[in-house]
């Protein structure tokens, strides 16, 4: 059947992969590749800053596009096999290509530096998955291979929904290999992440994982046999997370990078006109040129006057984490610690975003697990003996962690001027309120 | 952060109102801002998960406002900790309270809310793929989501309760 499928969908290209051999495209997602704003995401690195605390996290949101392809290729072959209402269809070829074209453009709308820039350059209402949903439906070389590969006009506002929107019921399943809480797009990222910064934190066992799921009623499930690797998936992203996106020297990097762009704001072109919260229009040659390379050139260009630049250039050695706490949200001690630090350093004249920075970042176990709380039940079911049984009844483990208080992360970095000040205003606070 | 004042805004206008605020009430009041109120602010995406559309970013800023000290959350209902004022100088502050209070009557119960949440969903997904919208699409899609949960009726109630306030319904 895989063997059948992938041979209806004509793949005629391919490309190397360190994760999967080989990564094999038709004609028209090759088309797709060689357009202007697919090959920016070459220029958009996968994990920003990262690669100042671990040094190989250079790759980028290109290959990692091409990842969740290939993975999510993977998954959906993998849940035919398993699937007796699904392999029944006669146009899996179609939902194939369908779900391929969704993948490969899942981030196609990231900003520069991706979430260190998406809040100050597009406010609190758009987020890249809008840029993606527009550009899929009104970029023309990107719209001219959709509309020749299908021929049919809803085609763009599918693809698009896949991405970022409101799905019909009928690619609810699609839906859930490319965005929902064990989908191809955490699995590849998790895995090449992992891979390329050399951590441990964020391996599982991707074989059995993407083995995992059966649709059984028309609901996409968990195979009971397979639980350990979707709950071992689950831990590898909560570790991942606080080793790599929430590692304190990347996340005081994220926070200087996006002040610098709030202050550069006015000085920045992104080719994205708006208005009301809603994007009017994209002019896709200054948006192809809007990339990290943009940005860090106008960081070089300010490097020699502004504090941030400095910081971003390396010029001012290193952001020192001082005050550095990852507790239960609960713990009045730590919260109260934390501000009695910030008003101490004030008081002893110190300027925040000059000489201070300082972050408050609350984690819970269950945003991994991304379910409805409204009823603290699982939006998942687990096929056992022919049932379909709740995921938290099957999984103790889950059960219990999405149930645990959410963390708290307080960190506070200074400078290496304020090192020697902050270290003792810390001191002091601490002996007080002990 | 503007989000979170405008969200808690909104909880305070529905306390003011006596309104028991559940869990499931704030998700789906907010959705429908989202979808039918113009520059509404917020950014959340909404899925359809359990018991209709559902917005874990959503949640997420409720824990924030629960960490600020400004509500409190025990068990599915959310309680607001300070006597703040309404700001009620701006037209989301009249949608909230002459659109969507009316909507959500205070003695819809659980599954009500979680229809009129469903349905809206599945008339904007229909809008949005550029797919038939009536009534028959609509009962369909509702049913694909909930299986036999609702009947036609009560699926058509929640409709005619909520077309007219969806642009081009």
């Amino acid at each position: 059947m895989s063997e059948d499928l992938l041979h209806k969908i004509n793949l005629k290209h391919r490309m190397r992969d360190p994760l999967y051999g080989f990564i094999w495209l038709t004609q028209e997602e090759l088309e797709i590749i060689d357009t202007p704003i697919f090959q920016r995401l070459r220029r958009i690195s996968q994990l920003a800053l990262t690669k100042y605390v671990y040094p190989s996290a250079e790759h980028s949101r290109f290959v990692h596009s091409l990842g969740v392809l290939q993975c999510a290729t993977n998954i959906f072959l993998e849940l035919v096999r398993n699937s007796e209402d699904l392999n029944k269809r006669d146009d899996l070829d179609i939902l194939l290509k369908k779900l391929r074209f969704a993948a490969l453009l899942h981030d196609i709308g990231h900003l520069a530096y991706s979430h260190a820039s998406e809040q100050t350059l597009l406010g609190d209402t758009l987020k890249h998955e809008d840029v993606s949903k527009y550009i899929i439906q009104n970029y023309e070389p990107i719209k001219h291979v959709l509309l020749k590969c299908f021929n049919d006009a809803t085609i763009l506002n599918l693809i698009s929904s896949l991405v970022a929107g409101k799905v019909i019921k009928e690619y609810d399943l699609l839906k859930k290999i490319i965005s929902g809480v064990f989908d191809a797009d955490r699995a590849d990222y998790l895995i090449r992440d992992s891979y390329i910064c050399g951590v441990k934190y964020g391996q599982f066992d991707v074989e059995r994982f993407i083995g995992s799921f059966i649709v059984k009623n028309g609901q996409y499930c968990i195979r009971y046999e397979h639980l350990n690797a979707v709950e071992l998936m689950v831990f590898a992203r909560y570790q991942y997370n606080m080793q790599v996106p929430f590692h304190r020297t990347r996340q005081g990097y994220d926070i200087v990078l996006s002040k610098f762009i709030e202050k550069q704001k006015e000085n920045i072109q992104t080719g994205i006109q708006k208005q009301k919260g809603e994007i009017v229009t994209i002019d896709y040659d200054t948006f192809v040129k809007f990339d990290d390379y943009y940005v860090f050139e106008l960081i070089k260009k300010f490097a020699g006057e502004d504090n941030f630049a400095k910081i971003l250039m390396r010029d001012k050695a290193k952001l020192h984490p001082v005050f550095d706490y990852t507790c239960n949200a609960e713990n009045a001690y730590y919260k109260k610690l934390y501000e009695q630090f910030i008003k101490g350093l004030i008081s002893e004249g110190l300027e925040e975003n000059v000489s201070f920075f300082k972050t408050v970042k609350n984690v819970k176990i269950y945003d991994l697990l991304k379910i409805s709380d409204e009823q603290n039940e699982s939006d998942y079911k687990v096929l056992k003996d022919d049932k379909l049984i709740d995921l938290f009844e099957m999984s103790p483990v889950l059960f219990g962690n999405t149930n645990a208080n959410e963390m708290i992360i307080y960190r506070v970095y200074v400078d290496d001027n304020c090192i020697g000040t902050a270290k003792k205003v810390l001191q002091n606070v601490m002996n007080k309120t002990l | 952060m503007e989000r979170l004042n405008v969200l808690k805004n909104i909880i305070t206008i529905l306390k003011k109102k006596d309104i028991k605020l559940s869990k499931i009430l704030i998700q789906k009041v907010i959705f429908f801002i989202k979808e039918l109120y113009p520059n509404h602010g917020f950014g959340y995406r909404f899925e359809m998960y359990k018991y209709g559309p559902y917005s874990h970013e959503l949640s997420s800023d409720l824990d924030i406002l629960k960490i600020q000290g400004e509500i409190d959350i025990k068990g599915n209902e959310i309680l607001i900790n300070n006597d703040n004022d309404v700001i009620d100088n701006n037209s989301l502050t009249s949608f909230v309270v002459n659109t969507l209070l009316p909507l959500f009557k205070d003695n819809d119960d659980f599954n009500t809310i979680e229809l009129l949440g469903t349905v809206l969903y599945c008339i904007k997904a229909l809008q949005e793929n550029g797919l038939e919208l009536n009534k028959e699409s609509v009962i369909q899609e509702v049913k694909g989501w909930k299986g036999a949960k609702y009947d036609d009726t009560k699926i058509l109630e929640a409709y005619d309760r909520v077309i007219d306030l969806v642009d081009g319904g």
